[in-house]
């Protein structure tokens, strides 16, 4: 309130005092009919007013002597509940361990994905050495019989085929039998592995085997 | 407004001054003494305003109960702005208000014409007409304009403390007040007359 606001009524209430001092002075005698109080409702108050103070810290959630199981569970379901509806909509309460999960997924899918292809590169590497290593050695070479053989789990060769076969004539390549059996022997008195070989098989002098 | 805080004995002394809303604080805190300072303070005051608005004491006895059991219902929501006074006034106006609401049908201004005639006989008889044409005067006004000049003339609010209570503004408080006076005034020029 303002000072002047309040000196205004300040002084509207001094200029009702004076202009009704006849009826204030009237009533004032009438204040004493005012019968005296009764004793048993000044003690049933004051019972009343201790009892609620006494029961306000009875049931106090913290000083009370005995804080109840209701107010606890009530307390932790409150919590629960704000956590609940604090959370994004998608997933609640669900969501910070699926957020871990996919990550560990993610990152399990990538290491799958670098150790594949890192496989892919190496298989890609041994291929493409083998066959610069192929073609190397068929420029240099008069002559070559690549050949496809089969070995058995006891290590014998069960079957041998002659994929491709080059003998140089005059810069041309020809087939030549003898270059092909000769090629075979070779293999026959190796050993290999089981499973599917291919074995290729050089001849230095020209219709000559190696 | 200030009491007095505990002496030795653990009562309210008068070493140092202490406001209603810190022992309204106390109370909520626990302290019984507080509550017992409040109402020894309290009481009189309250009980005196409550009869000017009912019929018999046994309504006054109820509304005084009713009144202190809002404050102490009330007293955790006290927030101690230094107007415990007008609060507990403010309480106790909307009590009434309540209640005559409810017994807006017995009309109690007429009906108590009947039950206070008696006035003590020590009494003179020119004082005791005066004083019954003031009452009857006042208990035929309106109870928002009883309740101001009660407040006044009883209680020692402002006008601006009556608007509070009343829940006006302070204008419309002081139209109700002169209006009563002059109600109360004319009723006292014409039993002298």
């Amino acid at each position: 309130m303002k000072a002047n606001d309040r000196n205004n009524w300040l002084q509207e209430d001094h200029d009702l005092a004076d202009e009704f001092q006849d009826v204030a002075s009237a009533w004032q005698k009438e204040k004493q009919k005012v019968p005296n109080l009764q004793g048993v409702l000044d003690r049933k108050i004051r019972k009343f007013a201790y009892a609620h103070i006494e029961d306000d810290l009875q049931h106090h959630w913290l000083f009370g002597q005995s804080p109840r199981l209701a107010t606890a569970a009530t307390l932790f379901f409150a919590i629960g509940v704000y956590f609940v509806f604090s959370l994004p909509e998608e997933g609640r309460a669900l969501e910070p361990t699926r957020k871990v999960d996919s990550s560990i997924e993610r990152r399990q899918s990538v290491t799958r994905l670098a150790n594949q292809r890192e496989a892919d590169l190496n298989l890609a590497r041994e291929v493409w050495e083998k066959e610069r290593w192929e073609q190397t050695q068929k420029a240099t070479a008069s002559g070559w019989v690549k050949l496809s053989l089969i070995v058995s789990d006891q290590g014998n060769i069960e079957k041998i085929d002659v994929v491709e076969s080059c003998a140089k004539r005059n810069g041309h390549c020809e087939e030549d039998s003898d270059l092909n059996t000769y090629a075979i022997d070779v293999v026959k008195r190796k050993s290999y592995k089981p499973g599917v070989h291919e074995e290729l098989i050089l001849s230095n002098r020209q219709g000559q085997p190696n | 407004m200030a009491l007095a805080l505990t002496d030795d004995a653990g009562r309210y002394g008068a070493t140092e001054q202490i406001s209603d809303d810190q022992l309204m604080l106390a109370y909520r805190r626990g302290d019984k003494r507080a509550f017992d300072a409040l109402y020894t303070k309290y009481k009189s005051p309250l009980h005196g305003y409550l009869y000017r608005h009912c019929n018999s004491e046994t309504q006054t006895a109820e509304l005084f109960q009713d009144v202190w059991v809002r404050v102490i219902a009330s007293s955790s929501r006290f927030e101690g702005s230094g107007r415990f006074r007008s609060w507990i006034f403010t309480l106790a106006h909307n009590c009434l208000v309540d209640f005559h609401r409810k017994n807006e049908k017995q009309q109690l201004h007429t009906t108590y014409e009947e039950s206070a005639g008696g006035n003590g006989p020590d009494d003179e008889a020119g004082e005791s007409e005066l004083r019954s044409a003031l009452d009857r005067s006042l208990r035929r006004l309106p109870l928002d304009q009883r309740q101001a000049f009660c407040l006044r003339e009883e209680q020692g609010f402002s006008i601006k403390e009556i608007a509070v209570i009343q829940n006006v503004t302070a204008e419309a408080a002081k139209s109700r007040l002169r209006y009563t006076y002059k109600k109360l005034k004319a009723s006292m020029g014409g039993q002298r007359s």
